[in-house]
């Protein structure tokens, strides 16, 4: 598995600038936004990528919670940290994209409000994992998981139930895209899937290895005589 | 001269694309970075641990 993560990487690299260049040259510009909406390229496939991360941190919380199974813990705390790097990345290109194009930088838009909602919760799901050191801080931030993964369907959903600034879904919603468009998005999120599955890896193994350093301190504390220290 | 002015329009006029471009960037390096920092802390401590 080790020897897979150089080559992994180098894929990842490369599919990245292939994805670069589709999304900046390749992709036909948009009739009525021009150049700007190539933002879309990165801002949805990292929404995307975001929401997975909070699934399988969901899914993680939810086998810790049954079985308190430590490698699940390692799962949800490295998804979790990760989607809320991807979250950021969508609440920072989307105001971007909006000044251009609405005129504005924010507005407190139903689903604008709920992704940002989104992101506070699972920062405050990493600020419960850094700074409690009770014992059962796995436990609790596994509950404060499956709650706060309630809030993803919401946000995914807000804009196929409820009128509001945010554009319609481009697939499967109301909205319809240019093939070459979607062929570019796809191209786009399948980079930065592999791009989070990569980080994910080293976070996992960076976590793992912390653990152990730990476990080791601890018993060494253990062993040493009274007086020595 | 007239080639580098023109550059300079053509990256006035897409300021916000190459703006959302670069700053989706700087946040995956920054967190790359703080990950690279993690593992270099913790390679002093299993160094450490390896003296005792």
């Amino acid at each position: 598995m080790k020897r897979l993560f150089p080559v992994f990487g180098v894929l990842t690299a490369l599919l990245l600038s292939y994805a670069l260049y589709e999304a900046l040259v390749a992709a036909p510009t948009e009739r009525t936004m021009g150049d700007v909406q190539r933002i879309f390229y990165y801002h949805v496939p990292s929404a995307w990528t975001a929401f997975i991360l909070f699934f399988v941190n969901f899914v993680a919380s939810i086998v810790y919670l049954a079985r308190r199974n430590p490698k699940a813990d390692i799962v949800a705390l490295v998804t979790a940290e990760v989607g809320v790097v991807f979250c950021s990345v969508v609440l920072v290109t989307g105001p971007i994209w909006a000044r251009p194009v609405w005129g504005i930088w924010w507005t407190w838009d139903l689903r604008l409000t709920l992704t940002l909602v989104l992101w506070l919760i699972y920062v405050s799901y990493l600020v419960l994992r850094k700074f409690s050191s009770s014992g059962q801080t796995p436990l609790l931030a596994a509950v404060l998981a499956v709650l706060g993964a309630l809030d993803v369907p919401l946000v995914y959903f807000s804009i196929w139930f409820f009128r509001t600034q945010h554009p319609q879904p481009v697939i499967g919603g109301g909205g319809s895209i240019d093939p070459r468009m979607l062929h570019v998005l796809l191209i786009n999120w399948l980079a930065f899937s592999c791009f989070a599955f990569l980080v994910c890896w080293s976070r996992y193994r960076l976590e793992v290895l912390q653990r152990e350093v730990e476990e080791t301190q601890a018993l060494e504390a253990l062993m040493e005589p009274r007086g020595s220290r | 001269m007239t080639y580098l002015r023109s550059l300079l329009q053509y990256l006035y006029d897409n300021r916000f694309l190459y703006s959302a471009y670069t700053a989706t960037w700087v946040i995956h390096i920054a967190y790359l970075g703080t990950l690279v920092r993690r593992y270099g802390r913790l390679r002093n401590e299993i160094e450490e641990l390896k003296q005792k």
